[in-house]
């Protein structure tokens, strides 16, 4: 191992420099002289050091000039210069306050927390790389207190959807913006075609690489975010990359995981009866109302071979396969007095559980700055992101390639084996059940590929004239490249002749930033601190696809080789902005802060005459402990409150101002080739769908809150509490009209969403020994979201991006996400009617069945700490909200699952049979249901209400042991510290009330639609191992 | 310390000075689109979407509900009345008001701002032939007050004044049909997919569907409108070609990118089965079958249009076939089945607007109820041109019929000799329409001929009159309430 890795780095061509070195020893102990064990002993600027013995003796070799850092659970940690000292005893004392959360601003600005006045949280990026999840902003689950992450399931390159404080716009963007390094970039979610045939295309997030991360700040509200504009209207995640420090040797740091997936749950199957209907064996229906086992002997399966009637109970089971994951980074750090530079290489190697589908991913890190004479200073950033994708599985559910509509719903007597043989000799397809397509055929032969070259960069000079006066510029881009394809061989259902479709994306974000910043002490007691600052901010998004039918050479994906093509270009975004604003910020003593905040949007996407628009924010905190020295107490140590009120000002989409037409392309057929344009010859073109609005204004954001933070027992305990109220009016919506008008849509201004909630911290050390310290930490967050008003004579609108049963809509005086689709046909009384004529029951369709508004979420997060072990336990709660799970119903309808094992015996559903009625519907008379049915019958009936189940989970979200070895170990090996980890996520569901299906997952990705699930692939359980090593 | 502000300062005006051009934020056209367009683009569009609808949901539904055939694999139970929620929301919302209604009228106010009188009497011609389609399927929509801006929520109209505001549509259209006129810039030629801008044709289109208007009034409105029948069959020109020369067909064609929206199905689904192989060679569809009530139909007239309308199965060289019962039942033996014929499903099978047939078979009802003079006799020929015309469409095809036949067919028929020779000629109709599934179902539900045995299997136990509105009707607070159901009568429906 120690071969490979020396071997490694001379691969990669580092050097590690040697400079003179002396010997530092010592012994450390607390206030009352007990020795303390397992402290850590740091060299400042390097990830080099040990731990104390069970005597709190310690030995390190450092470098002239060395600083130590001496840290521990509880302790206040201690910097101390070595200087000529060979010995260097330590006191160290218990901490009263817990440490200052550090919350990166604007421009990379960093504040202590008892400064600002709004909530905000932050991550420290070593959370991210003790439990590595795939997608960065995955880790944020049950870690942020309202902050709501939504995976999408468990797919390669899944998309994940964040959403901060409930949602606010009813069909605009909810997600927040991110920023990295002072650089607004993309998290877009293209779909190359509709999101009910294709793939999990993911959102751009999921580039970042958790490895590079030195720190996650989430900005919740406007206040916070007023100074980004009008793209943080839904919060910002500030991320900060990891940079050399400056005065610090070379480090090289080597980090590798292997995580292994596989499905974080799946059905509870029946294993009585196998398929066919009414207890007779059809060897084409993919239902299991087929006879019991045992009373038939054998099968005709879909390679027309008999084999024997039986059951199969893991065949769901073992089509999955145990996913890989392999991550290894390397990372050389370091600086000089005036210099800084950090280079990093991660490779990511993923292989999803379901069977042929992998993505690798390459990133390259490089941050460097140097200060320069003359008052100048520089900083330059670049990453470079490569994702290479080779299979994925269509997620959607109007695909007979979709893995999630059929592997859930083999027959019980398939074996998996049977199906793994899906070519017949000459290479053509074997027949499947129905009409249906071989999932082994649609995985090996009908592969997505994809690729993304991204470029997230920024450079910044600073000029400091003097010490009170600081301009910056700072100029930064996102750029990527990405490139899709989905093939269809020969023999697809629905595309016998094959198929493709290619869609090339080009998206670029520009950002411009120049801010100048005055910080003077204006009397011993006041300062002001202000910024001015100038922004500039472009996105272009541009799309080109060809979809190619009919292939000449069936193994050739080109257009050339299509006999009909169907291309379309589009250009998605194209979005100026430019902005000019102000924070001027005052503080008292150091104890009492004020901040007032302003800033003017010019928005390319809004009428010339409403397009400019300004909005303010103020916020304060006071802390009352430094004003009040005498409130301290043996109770309490810190208190401080905070307060803001802030406006914010939105824009809406680009180009939708303008009634216009496009040419039409191909005309989509379910189950046929398209046809295409131009027909016979001619074109055609639509004008579109959408009024367009007559005047539009930008949509305000308006909202206050206020909040408290209290340190108890000696800082044993925190509690910070938030409350807030946030209401965003003029909403930009494109409101559904009725049809007969012609149009389906109209963009206006209207319409009123509130977000009320409080938000609770409570962390706190439940032991603090010598040895062993547990710190537990629960968040809570609780969110009331009302439409308030629509435009009159509205009293509901569709939430965008669903089919329609069921569908979504928000109503007034709703939370925003009322489930509606069909349910059964009740009397006055709530019983279900029953057809007389055959016993079943009496659809109604277009009822409200569900909100998918959760009650609140509660995050539990314990650490334990025995000398170098650590153990995290994250546990994620979520309450109430419902989901809509089409896979539950089909699983239902179909006979798979345990409970439909049941059926034998006729079955008398609860209900009344509908004697008469009048010509209105009115329910006349009834008569107790006496009609017997059969199970089948009975499992038969499912409406859209039958789907809806209570959403409320509990799971343990994360476990990780780490195991740092001691330094005494090392001492003869180039190691600086070696830390061992092992690590799992998603291990364990608690508490479900809804069956079969993991209930956190979301059909539509990262859109507006949630709570619907839709024979989404099962979400992912992982656990790894991980080796973290510093030279 | 001054000169550092004063450079503040400068930088900043200078910054917001040049931020203010508007040309910076003056990106908010869309590159990737146009504000103008011929009209006949539009055209263009919304027919091939209306085709589509008819050929994929309309016009098989309609046929399996008045037993035309028995459908085997489908997915949404036409056979049992049943019919596609989505596909009946997506007609409603997408392709009917938005594409034909409003997409048609902002072509045509563009013709008229032009004087183009011509292209608007097409596009007019086109939304009058779709509102009838839209009455007949749903009952009641908006008509009066859609697609008007100044209507957000327009009032839904019964189907006396829909009919009625049709009738004046083609009235309106024909007399802006000017025959001398002919070409462009005055009428849509090159895009105009049906007829390449002949107006001649155009003008018999609009008086036919006028003559398929009125005569859906005949029983509802009989007084009223006998005369307006008379009149128009006296005085107007009509698709009456014997040879279908002049049939409004939607033309597709033997290639994949233009080919039959309802071949495109079979044609996907080969290899499971869409077809009956003799190597390679298609010899008969398989998911199509005859219906009993036709075949026992055609056996009783002796039409010699049984093996043109339906094949037998390929293991059955020449015995007749057992038409398979609609609803639930045992399908008959394989080898007696019938299929819908390849004439039929062919991939550049027309779409069947109005055929010549149609007009001479409604004008011998006309004749024989007495709407317009001419009585029995006048009946017998129409009947005769009528049924002529139907039998003529396979000529040239693998399904011709011999002229000894057709003539044997046609002098068997004497309608003088029958006691009820109107229902005979209804249930000819009901014969002649085989394949335009949307039109057979209005016409039967307007003569209820020949009486049909409702189904087994179904939620009702009648034929059903009409699809529900969809869900998108009901964001219109002025939608109906409660809704009409599936056994709710049309306006033009006959009783019995």
């Amino acid at each position: 191992m120690k071969k490979l890795l020396l071997s490694l780095i001379a691969v990669l061509g580092i050097n590690v420099l040697i400079h003179a070195q002396q010997t530092v020893s010592g012994k450390v102990t607390d206030d009352t002289g007990e020795a303390l064990p397992g402290v850590n002993v740091v060299i400042k600027g390097t990830t080099t050091g040990i731990t104390t013995d069970l005597d709190g003796n310690y030995r390190i070799s450092v470098d002239d000039g060395a600083v130590l850092i001496f840290s521990f659970v509880g302790f206040s940690s201690q910097e101390i210069e070595v200087g000529l000292r060979s010995n260097i005893d330590v006191s160290m004392s218990g901490i009263t306050e817990l440490q200052e959360v550090v919350v990166t601003g604007y421009g990379g600005i960093e504040k202590e927390s008892r400064e600002i006045g709004y909530a905000a949280t932050t991550v420290d990026g070593d959370e991210f790389t003790k439990s590595r999840a795939p997608n960065l902003v995955n880790s944020l689950s049950g870690r942020v207190a309202g902050v709501q992450v939504t995976q999408s399931g468990g797919s390669v390159g899944a998309s994940t959807r964040v959403v901060i404080r409930g949602q606010a716009s009813i069909n605009g963007n909810n997600q927040p913006l991110y920023v990295v390094d002072g650089i607004p970039i993309s998290n877009s979610n293209v779909a190359s075609v509709d999101r009910f045939t294709s793939v999990d295309y993911g959102n751009r997030i999921q580039d970042i690489n958790p490895d590079d991360v030195e720190s996650m700040s989430v900005l919740k509200g406007p206040a916070a975010t007023a100074l980004y504009g009008q793209r943080a209207a839904n919060g910002a995640i500030i991320i900060t990359t990891k940079k050399g420090e400056k005065n610090a040797k070379t480090s090289v740091t080597i980090n590798s995981s292997i995580r292994f997936d596989n499905p974080f749950r799946l059905p509870d199957y029946q294993n009585s009866f196998g398929q066919g209907s009414q207890q007779k064996i059809d060897s084409a229906s993919s239902n299991n109302w087929g006879p019991r086992f045992g009373t038939v002997d054998s099968f005709i399966n879909a390679n027309g071979v008999e084999e024997p009637y039986v059951a199969q109970p893991d065949n769901v089971k073992d089509f999955y396969e145990t996913g890989r994951t392999i991550i290894n980074s390397v990372a050389i750090a370091g600086g000089d007095e005036k210099s800084t530079y950090r280079l990093s290489v991660t490779d990511f190697s993923q292989e999803g559980f379901v069977p042929n589908t992998k993505m690798d991913r390459i990133t390259a890190s490089f941050n460097a700055s140097r200060d320069f004479d003359n008052k100048i200073r520089s900083s330059f950033g670049l990453n470079y992101i490569r994702t290479r994708n080779e299979g994925r599985p269509i997620t959607g559910f109007n695909d007979e390639g979709a893995v999630g509509s059929v592997v859930p719903f083999l027959p019980r007597n398939y074996s998996i084996d049977s199906l793994r043989n899906f070519l017949n000799d000459d290479g053509s397809p074997r027949p499947f059940l129905g009409l249906g397509q071989n999932p082994y055929f649609s995985l090996n032969e009908n592969i997505y590929s994809g690729s993304i070259d991204r470029i997230i960069t920024n450079a910044q000079v600073g000029y400091r004239p003097t010490d009170w006066l600081d301009i910056s510029w700072r100029v930064g881009a996102d750029v990527y490249l990405e490139d899709r394809q989905q093939i269809f061989a020969q023999g697809t259902v629905a595309s016998p002749l094959g198929e493709f479709w290619k869609n090339k994306l080009f998206e670029s974000n520009i950002n411009s930033d120049l801010i100048v910043t005055i910080s003077k002490n204006l009397t011993d007691d006041i300062n002001l601190t202000s910024t001015l600052g100038h922004n500039v901010f472009e996105r272009f998004l541009e799309s080109d696809f060809n979809n190619g039918q009919e292939l000449t050479d069936p193994t050739l994906f080109i257009a050339n080789n299509a006999t009909i093509n169907t291309p379309s270009e589009a250009v998605l975004d194209r979005t100026r902005i430019y902005g000019l604003y102000f924070d001027v910020g005052l503080s008292y003593r150091d104890f009492l802060f004020l901040n007032v905040t302003g800033r003017n949007d010019w928005n390319s996407t809004l009428p010339e005459e409403s397009r400019s628009f300004f909005y303010p924010g103020v916020s304060t905190s006071f802390v009352v402990t430094d004003a009040f020295p005498s409130l301290k107490n043996n109770i309490l140590s810190f208190a401080r409150v905070r307060g803001n009120f802030a406006q914010v000002g939105n824009g809406t989409d680009a180009f939708a101002l303008d009634f216009v037409f496009f040419p039409e392309t191909d005309i989509f057929q379910l189950f046929g080739v398209d046809n295409n344009y131009p027909f016979r010859g001619v074109p055609g073109f639509f004008g579109v769908g959408t009024i367009p609005p007559i005047t539009l204004v930008p949509e305000r954001t308006n909202s206050w809150e206020v909040g408290a933070e209290f340190q108890l027992f000696e800082g044993r305990l925190l509690v910070d509490a938030t409350y807030y109220n946030s209401s965003t009016r003029d909403q930009i919506i494109d409101i559904d009209i009725a049809p007969s008008t012609g149009f389906l849509a109209q963009t206006l201004n209207g319409g009123e969403v509130v977000n009320r909630g409080i938000e609770l911290l409570i962390e706190g050390q439940v032991l603090r020994g010598e040895s062993l310290s547990w710190t537990s930490s629960i968040n809570f967050a609780r969110n009331r979201n009302e439409l308030v008003s629509l435009p009159e004579p509205y009293e509901f609108t569709d939430i965008n991006g669903t089919r329609t049963n069921p569908g979504l809509r928000a109503y007034i005086g709703q939370s925003l996400g009322t489930i509606f689709g069909s349910s059964w046909r009740k009397d006055d009384d709530g019983n279900i009617l029953i057809n007389p004529q055959n016993g079943l029951r009496f659809i109604e369709e277009n009822q409200e069945i569900g909100n998918i508004v959760p009650d609140f979420t509660l995050g539990f997060s314990n650490t334990l700490s025995y000398k170098g072990i650590t153990l995290n336990v994250l546990i994620d709660w979520r309450q109430g909200g419902d989901i809509h799970s089409q896979t539950v119903q089909s699983l239902r309808s179909g006979g798979h699952v345990a409970e439909t094992a049941r059926r034998d015996v006729a079955y008398i559903d609860n209900g009344v049979i509908l004697v008469e009625e009048d010509a209105e519907g009115n329910v006349l008379t009834t008569r107790p249901n006496d009609i017997p049915i059969t199970y089948q019958q009975f499992w038969g009936q499912q409406e859209d209400v039958d789907g809806v189940f209570d959403a409320t989970f509990v799971k343990l979200r994360e476990a990780s042991l780490s195991y740092e070895l001691p330094k005494s170990l090392l001492s003869n090996t180039p190691f600086g510290s070696v830390r061992l980890g092992v690590e799992g996520q998603n291990l364990l569901l608690l508490y479900s009330a809804i069956p079969h299906i993991d209930p956190e997952v979301s059909f539509y990705g990262p859109t507006n639609a949630q709570g619907i699930e839709a024979f989404n692939l099962p979400s992912t359980r992982s656990y790894g191992f991980n080796v973290k090593l510093t030279f | 310390m001054k000169k550092i502000l004063k450079i503040c300062l400068v930088v900043f005006s200078l910054l917001v000075l040049s931020s203010c051009e508007n040309d910076f934020l003056d990106v908010n056209t869309n590159p990737n689109a146009s504000t103008d367009v011929p009209p006949g683009t539009l055209m263009t569009n919304a027919v091939i979407s209306l085709s589509q609808v008819r050929l994929t949901s309309t016009g098989p539904d309609g046929a399996a509900y008045i037993q035309h055939w028995k459908p085997v694999i489908v997915l949404d139970n036409p056979d049992t009345y049943g019919f596609d929620t989505n596909g009946n929301n997506n007609f409603y919302r997408f392709t009917f008001f938005g594409d034909i209604i409003k997409d048609l009228n902002l072509a045509a106010q563009g013709a008229e701002e032009r004087g183009e009188n011509n292209a608007v009497a097409q596009l007019r011609i086109l939304q009058a032939w779709t509102w009838i389609q839209g009455v007949d399927r749903w009952g009641e929509i908006p008509f009066l007050q859609a697609n008007n801006p100044e209507f957000q929520f327009p009032l839904f109209d019964t189907g006396d004044i829909i009919y009625q505001g049709v009738i004046d549509i083609l009235d309106n259209a024909i007399s802006l049909i000017d025959i001398e006129e002919q070409g462009k810039p005055n009428a849509i030629t090159n895009f105009d997919l049906v007829y390449a801008g002949d107006m001649s044709s155009w003008l018999k289109f609009a008086n036919s569907l006028k003559l398929r208007a009125l005569m859906r009034l005949s029983y509802v409105e009989e007084g009223d409108r006998a005369s307006e029948i008379a009149s128009l069959l006296a005085s107007a020109d009509f698709i009456d070609d014997l040879n279908g020369q002049e049939d409004a067909l939607f033309r597709y064609v033997a290639a994949r990118n233009n080919q039959n929206f309802d071949y495109a199905t079979f044609d996907n689904f080969t290899q499971f089965g869409s077809f009956a192989l003799d190597g390679e060679t298609r010899v008969h569809q398989r998911w199509r079958l005859a219906s009993r009530t036709m075949v026992e139909y055609m056996e009783e007239t002796s039409d010699p249009r049984m093996f043109s309308f339906f094949q037998r199965d390929i293991s059955n060289a020449d015995e007749p076939i057992t038409g398979a019962i609609n609803g639930a039942g045992n399908l008959p033996p394989q080898g007696d089945r019938g299929y819908v014929s390849l004439f039929y499903i062919r991939q550049d099978k027309s779409d069947e607007w109005f055929r010549a047939s149609e007009y001479h078979l409604l004008a011998a009802e006309a004749y024989a109820r007495n709407l317009s003079p001419g009585g029995i006799a006048a009946a017998q020929t129409a009947l005769e041109n009528g049924l002529t015309a139907a039998m003529n469409i396979f000529d040239g095809s693998d399904f011709e019929i011999t002229t000894e036949d057709k003539e044997a067919f046609i002098t068997s028929i004497d309608l003088a000799s029958l006691d009820d020779p109107v229902s005979f000629i209804q249930e000819q109709q009901w014969v002649a329409l085989f394949y335009n599934g949307t039109e057979a179902w209005a016409n039967w539900r307007r003569t209820k001929r020949p009486q049909l045995t409702p189904v087994a299997g179904a939620d009702f136990n009648q034929v059903i009159s009409r699809v529900p509105l969809p869900e998108s009707a009901f964001l219109n607070p002025n939608a109906p309430s409660p809704p009409p159901i599936e056994i709710t009568p049309v306006y033009y429906e006959r009783s019995n």
